[in-house]
């Protein structure tokens, strides 16, 4: 006998009769954990098309415009990052739109843990795009970094302050309209006081600091307010 | 990461180990429960290495705590062609730890470091064991032949 058909044989050398109650010990086992990496492919994967879509469109019309008008490359990104933001924060407040926050909070991974998942694959995914963005306007890495970034943040803690006040459609149409108006901020500051020109990015830095740091602590609230819902 | 094939193997190899099909499926249990009350391995070969180490010393806790009837021979009913039969006496000849080899390696299909893991040997021991005992074998089956 070869040694693989003796390998293959061996299969057939330890027999075992079924066993009696391995259905109901399997039904009766909590789910395997799930690593943090697993866990994050997975939600990505339930975030809307839309959602991917509406970062996709983003990140080609900016692409589009720095190859048709590269002198309006950073004012009109800037302008367009606010709807990627939307979609962001729009994704997180998923569950209070359609009313499902209390069936999320039953289920096997928390509405805390999907809405941070969520939002954190999809700001990941916008980091990147921003940083494949930077590089191209005309205006040097760090400026057009901070350019992008601002109005990107300033729309996410709109958004995120909406979503958290106001429940359903409503709360989602209060971010849109933040949306809409960083974008309106972005065309007057370009058309009205030059606010992108070298002299005046010293305004921008502090700017970008306070829309971070509100950032940061309106999403600690809205964190905060899941585990108040699930307290209650 | 399957549960229902771990299952299977770890079921496979305590029915082996204690050729008593009830405490075989208690102690695939028990070991499951150990391993998710400790909450530790997230992937598959480190639950695995877990689970067989934690089998082995329940199978070894349940013969020394009775003693345990051997499996009869052949499942009743079925019809085991002469090679198979010959194969199984073979198996039969070689030591335990041997068999124990030839069972997690060949039959249960677990990788080298799941082996050495949880027998406590280096994985160059579980390389040398198992080619050893797979050379027996043939030995032995080309002995048997006319």
């Amino acid at each position: 006998m070869k040694k693989s058909e003796l390998k293959r044989a061996l299969r057939d050398a330890f027999p075992a009769r079924s066993p009696a109650g391995k259905r109901a010990f399997l039904r009766s086992l909590p789910p395997a954990p799930v690593s943090h990496l697993r866990f994050l492919l997975g939600q990505a994967g339930h975030i809307r098309k839309s959602a991917w879509a509406a970062s996709a469109a983003v990140f080609a019309l900016a692409l589009a415009v720095g190859r048709l008008a590269p002198r309006d490359a950073v004012w009109a990104t800037a302008a367009l990052t606010p709807f990627a933001a939307m979609a962001a924060v729009a994704e997180g407040g998923r569950s209070a739109l359609y009313g499902m926050e209390e069936l999320e909070l039953s289920a096997r991974f928390g509405l805390k843990s999907v809405a941070l998942a969520r939002m954190g694959v999809l700001g990941l995914a916008h980091a990147l795009l921003l940083a494949a963005l930077a590089p191209l306007g005309p205006a040097g890495l760090v400026r057009t970094g901070v350019y992008l970034l601002t109005p990107y943040l300033l729309t996410a803690l709109l958004g995120m302050a909406a979503l958290r006040r106001l429940r359903g459609r409503e709360g989602l149409y209060a971010a849109a309209a933040a949306a809409v108006l960083t974008a309106g901020l972005s065309l007057v500051l370009h058309s009205g006081p030059d606010a992108y020109a070298p002299a005046n990015f010293r305004w921008w830095l502090p700017a970008l600091a306070a829309a971070a740091v509100l950032t940061g602590r309106e999403y600690r609230n809205t964190i905060k307010r899941t585990e108040e819902l699930s307290w209650n | 990461m399957d549960i229902e094939t771990i299952y299977d193997k770890l079921y496979r190899y305590c029915c082996h180990r204690l050729r008593d099909t009830q405490a075989a499926e208690d102690v695939t249990q028990e070991a499951f429960a150990r391993w998710l009350a400790a909450g530790v391995c997230r992937t598959e070969n480190e639950a695995l290495r877990y689970l067989y180490a934690v089998a082995r010393n329940l199978c070894a806790d349940e013969y020394r705590r009775k003693r345990l009837d051997p499996l009869p021979p052949d499942l009743p009913g079925q019809d085991i062609p002469l090679e198979s039969l010959a194969l199984r006496q073979a198996v039969a000849a070689l030591s335990q730890k041997e068999q124990e080899l030839i069972l997690m390696r060949y039959v249960n299909c677990e990788p080298v470091s799941v082996i050495a893991g949880a027998l406590g040997v280096s994985r160059f021991a579980v390389y040398r064991r198992t080619s050893a005992a797979l050379a027996k074998l043939r030995r032995m089956l080309k002995e048997d032949e006319p």
